[in-house]
């Protein structure tokens, strides 16, 4: 068994040798080998290479130099596994004739190179057995996986969260050579051939002409794009980029480190992107129930916050509480802080947030995204754009005119830009929370806390009171740290005005400040920030409960 | 309040918005104004060939800046000697981000590059020069040319810029074997791009003066050997920034006069020192925090240590051949030490650093460059077992915002006090 991660890696010529091929695409537990031989600022997919690298099923590696991360994967395999065949394929850039010629001397290269490894020699008949037809697109919609190569694990939610089958169009499930009508005989014209034809594949963003790469949109059965971005790749952010700013499909960005974790963000993310193509699917999944009142349950990092509204969709009554450890203990506890309201009183209570499927009472399920935008469009229907910072993450939401989402973002794995980040900070500074955004408006000198990460954002502030800055001045540059973080949020998403911003984080005047003044525009808060997400999860209730 | 420089980066910075033409003139007169002083009034420690060499490039940047339709916009590793020969001047991103870094205007066009798209992780010398054309200081220029070596952003970065200003773009494509097949390759692409740039400029390419900007670029290479022949039994101790000029010197100001001129300067200026050597004597791997006050603190003109050669000026074996340009230009592409495997970077690394009479390595792992960040715990593990102690140093050669500055000091003066047996 031979490994291998590039679409563009002959395996039709390790067939003829007898061989069969295997693509490593698992996401890995943990990267503790592939760290130790490279660098944990490393692309997340070539370290999961390496970690699968370690199987003793493998009888060879063969990579292609499709970028830095896998050229020095290759380095650090041959080293590790001297015993095995390693290679890496020279792909050329380019695909005209030069090219071709080039990538053909290497076919050679390899089929010598493996002839005196494995003492077996190349069977043209096993070769052209190897061509196997493309598998048929669906013929009903279908969402396509675009961007970098997705982890198996990975395909199998998308799978697992679309109501439509899913398509894998990235390197890892679009490889696909054509045979000729007929073979050329002699080995030299064969390989001539061969080369042409893996060059003649949809190109990947690593080729010089991606023009061809437009074809992917043009199947007219795409009802959505899944756009898959690595850590450390970056390759696809670019193509992302044009693809934000000109693709009429609904488009959906998802970064993933390739590693077992982070189920939890990937799974709000794709739920909020089938409610938004599928508008009408989060509300059936409620279960009718008697009663006067309906509910929506905001199950967050930090707090759970539960919103109550009368049949007439009146708010009358609602309660914030820590969330705790566990979320259904968190909702029990949002409940009994309910004045005069009981479980029982409730026609439908949907749940929304991280803990969202943890919630045993709860009769249906909404991401919080949805919920976000239900609740504002409720509380403000001029918003087009809610910039919405909680404890654990940080989101920006574009809605229509009629409050569905038409886009959102939210921020990577990484507490920069999160009421967390503050909440950090403020410890650091041995401030109270609460105190943080008065604090920030009596700033007098201009700082700028530069570090992008937490931790290191964390020594900057310890240097600057250090160097006796005043506690007023350092959180103002904490403010505006936030601030940018979120505009460019803003920015990447295309919102427009009018602005809202909800989440707790709305209650810190500085940092609205600061985002204000970055936007350009004022922000509007609702006199019950924290409760946008519960308001809408009701809504979705009352929704259910009036049919 | 803080220094003149921070301030005029706030100028800037509060112009780039609303007025990047206003930035970008505040910018050009600023890289103008520093090689006048330069020329005219050097630091005094700074010794006249590095003064020099600043007097040349820093003027250069602020032409790329000031007229753009002049200038094609090129990676560090294409051979510019075609450029030189047809008056067209050369801006590469790792030269103009450490420029806008040293005027302390990074955040904004950092920032600027976020907003569009770029991801954190991406190379910030490229970063910035995306940021900086995303927010139009910077102008177009009249073509944009690479090599496809040494990383993945040469693809990308070049590829948006072509994009973003629709102006002619033309990439050579480097094969990763040494052979001569791959050397011919390449040789006819350097023709193709002759032939690419007179077209699109306008301006003919006479094989007359390619020759002559290879005999430049011979004189030049040899110059700098024979100074490095001498560093090594010399104590000179110097500023970070002077290795990234050398390295400017070596490849993208590679076959211009002015380029002998400093390689002469530099060659009678290390000779003239006594032999011997005094402090621990450092090999840099990679780019260098020229720009971070506690790095400067540590390492310009210490008795304590010094950087005596970077991997960067050593990568290439090849003298240049004016009899065979396009050849010998491919060449030194194909066979320089930043193409290939590790194995070839790490051996050339290593013989280095026995030539220059080293005592440890420092790699220095710039944000975003996976190629060099792959292949540390490979070079660390050969150096250490050659006998040359190596610290790897996680850093960022030109943006502030990615630097843990506590750590990288910690690190630095634990590592000179490995060196100095102190540990």
């Amino acid at each position: 068994m031979i490994g291998y991660t590039c679409k563009y890696t002959p395996l039709e010529l390790f067939a003829a040798f007898g061989y069969s091929c295997t693509l490593l695409n698992s996401e890995a537990a943990d990267f503790e080998y592939a760290e130790t031989l490279t660098h944990n600022h490393f692309c997340c997919h070539a370290k999961a290479v390496l970690e699968d690298s370690r199987s003793a099923a493998l009888e060879g590696l063969v990579l292609v130099n499709c970028c830095d991360s896998l050229r020095r994967t290759y380095d650090v395999a041959r080293c590790a596994h001297p015993e095995r065949f390693t290679f890496l394929l020279d792909l050329p850039h380019h695909d005209d004739s030069c090219a071709r010629m080039q990538l053909s001397r290497e076919l050679h290269r390899l089929a010598e190179e493996f002839t005196a490894y494995s003492g077996k020699t190349f069977d043209i008949a096993q070769f052209k057995a190897a061509f196997v037809p493309a598998p048929p697109l669906p013929q009903e919609p279908f969402l396509a996986v675009l961007g970098a190569r997705a982890g198996s694990a990975m395909l199998e939610a998308f799978r697992a969260h679309s109501p439509i089958p899913v398509v894998d169009f990235t390197c890892g499930g679009n490889r696909h050579i054509a045979p000729p009508e007929q073979f050329p005989d002699a080995f030299d014209a064969l390989m001539d051939w061969y080369a042409g034809a893996l060059l003649g594949q949809l190109p990947c963003m690593r080729m010089d002409g991606i023009g061809r790469r437009e074809e992917l949109l043009n199947h007219p059965n795409i009802k959505g794009i899944i756009y898959h971005t690595v850590k450390f790749c970056d390759y696809y952010a670019f193509e992302y980029e044009t693809l934000r700013k000109t693709c009429a499909i609904p488009l959906l960005k998802l970064e993933s480190d390739f590693s077992r974790a982070a189920a939890g963000q990937l799974a709000t993310r794709l739920d909020a992107f089938v409610e938004r193509i599928f508008p009408t699917a989060a509300a059936a999944r409620s279960t009718k129930k008697s009663g006067s009142y309906v509910a929506g349950i905001d199950s967050g990092s930090t707090t759970t916050n539960v919103a109550v509204l009368d049949l007439d969709g009146n708010l009358v009554a609602s309660a914030i509480v820590r969330t705790g450890p566990k979320a259904g203990v968190g909702a029990e506890k949002a409940f009994a802080a309910l004045a005069g309201f009981s479980k029982e009183d409730m026609a439908a209570i949907v749940a929304t947030g991280y803990g969202r499927n943890n919630i045993p009472f709860a009769t249906g399920a909404v991401t919080e995204i949805t919920c976000h935008a239900r609740g504002a469009h409720y509380l403000n229907p001029a918003a087009r754009t809610i910039v919405d910072i909680g404890g654990q993450d940080s989101k920006v939401i574009c809605l229509g005119a009629d409050g569905t989402v038409t886009n959102f973002v939210m921020n990577d794995k990484c507490a920069a830009g999160t009421g967390r980040f503050l909440e950090l900070m403020a410890r650091t500074m041995e401030v109270e929370l609460d105190a943080l955004g008065e604090l920030g408006l009596q700033w007098k000198e201009e700082l700028t806390i530069s570090s992008i990460c937490t931790v290191f954002a964390e020594s900057e502030v310890v240097s600057l009171i250090a160097d006796n800055h005043s506690a007023a001045d350092i959180v103002h540059g904490l403010h505006k740290s936030v601030a940018v973080k979120t505009s460019a949020l803003v920015s990447r998403v295309g919102g427009v005005p009018d602005y809202m911003m909800t989440g707790g984080v709305a209650r810190n005047r500085g940092v609205v400040k600061e985002i204000e003044t970055r936007l350009g525009a004022p922000l509007w808060i609702s006199d019950v920030p924290d409760l946008c997400g519960a308001l809408g999860a009701a809504l979705f209730a009352l929704e259910h409960v009036q049919g | 309040m803080g220094s003149v420089v921070d301030q005029f980066g706030a100028i800037v910075g509060g112009q780039v918005g609303g007025h990047p033409r206003r930035a970008r003139w505040l910018l050009a007169t600023a890289y103008h104004l520093v090689g006048a002083q330069m020329r005219y009034a050097p630091p005094k420690r700074l010794g006249k060939a590095q003064s020099y060499i600043q007097s040349v490039v820093s003027p250069m940047m602020g032409h790329a800046l000031a007229h753009g339709a002049s200038c094609a916009c090129v990676n560090v590793f294409l051979p510019c000697e075609l450029l030189h020969a047809m008056d067209i001047t050369p801006m590469f991103p790792e030269g103009l981000a450490c420029y806008v870094t040293s005027t302390s205007t990074d955040t904004v066009f950092i920032q600027t590059a976020e907003e569009h798209g770029v991801p954190e992780s991406y190379c910030s010398y490229h970063k910035m020069l995306l940021g900086i054309a995303e927010s139009g200081v910077l102008p177009p220029p009249c073509a944009i040319l690479n090599t496809s070596l040494a990383c993945d952003a040469n693809q990308l970065t070049f590829r948006r810029l072509s994009e973003l200003y629709h102006v002619p773009h033309f990439t050579v494509d480097v094969p990763y074997q040494p052979n001569e097949d791959a050397v011919a390759y390449v040789a006819d692409q350097l023709r193709e791009m002759g032939r690419f740039l007179s077209q699109h400029t306008g301006k003919p390419l006479s094989e007359q003066r390619l020759r002559q900007a290879l005999s430049y670029s011979r004189e030049t290479v040899q110059n700098y050997w024979r100074y490095l022949g001498l560093r090594a039994t010399r104590s000179m101790p110097d500023e970070m920034t002077s290795e990234m000029f050398a390295m400017i010197a070596l490849h993208i100001m590679r076959g211009k006069p002015e380029m002998v001129k400093y390689t002469n300067l530099l060659l009678h200026q290390v000779a003239a020192l006594p032999e011997g050597l005094c402090g621990k004597r450092l090999l840099w791997v990679h780019t260098l925090p020229y720009w971070q006050g506690s790095m400067k603190q540590i390492l310009n003109f210490s008795d304590r240590c010094e950087i005596v050669a970077s991997d960067m000026t050593y990568e290439n074996m090849i003298l240049p051949d004016p009899d065979h340009p396009y050849e010998s230009m491919a060449r030194m592409l194909v066979e320089g030490s930043y193409n290939g495997g590790a194995d070839r970077r790490t051996e050339r690394t290593l013989d280095m650093a026995k030539k220059m009479n080293i005592d440890g390595i420092v790699c220095f792992c710039h944000w975003g460059c996976k190629q060099t960040s792959g292949a540390a715990g490979y070079m660390k593990r050969t150096f250490e077992a050659a006998g040359y102690p190596t610290l790897l140093l996680d850093g960022d050669g030109c943006d502030s915002g990615n630097v843990g500055d506590g750590q990288m000091v910690t690190r630095l003066q634990a590592f000179m006090e490995q060196l100095e047996g102190r540990i």
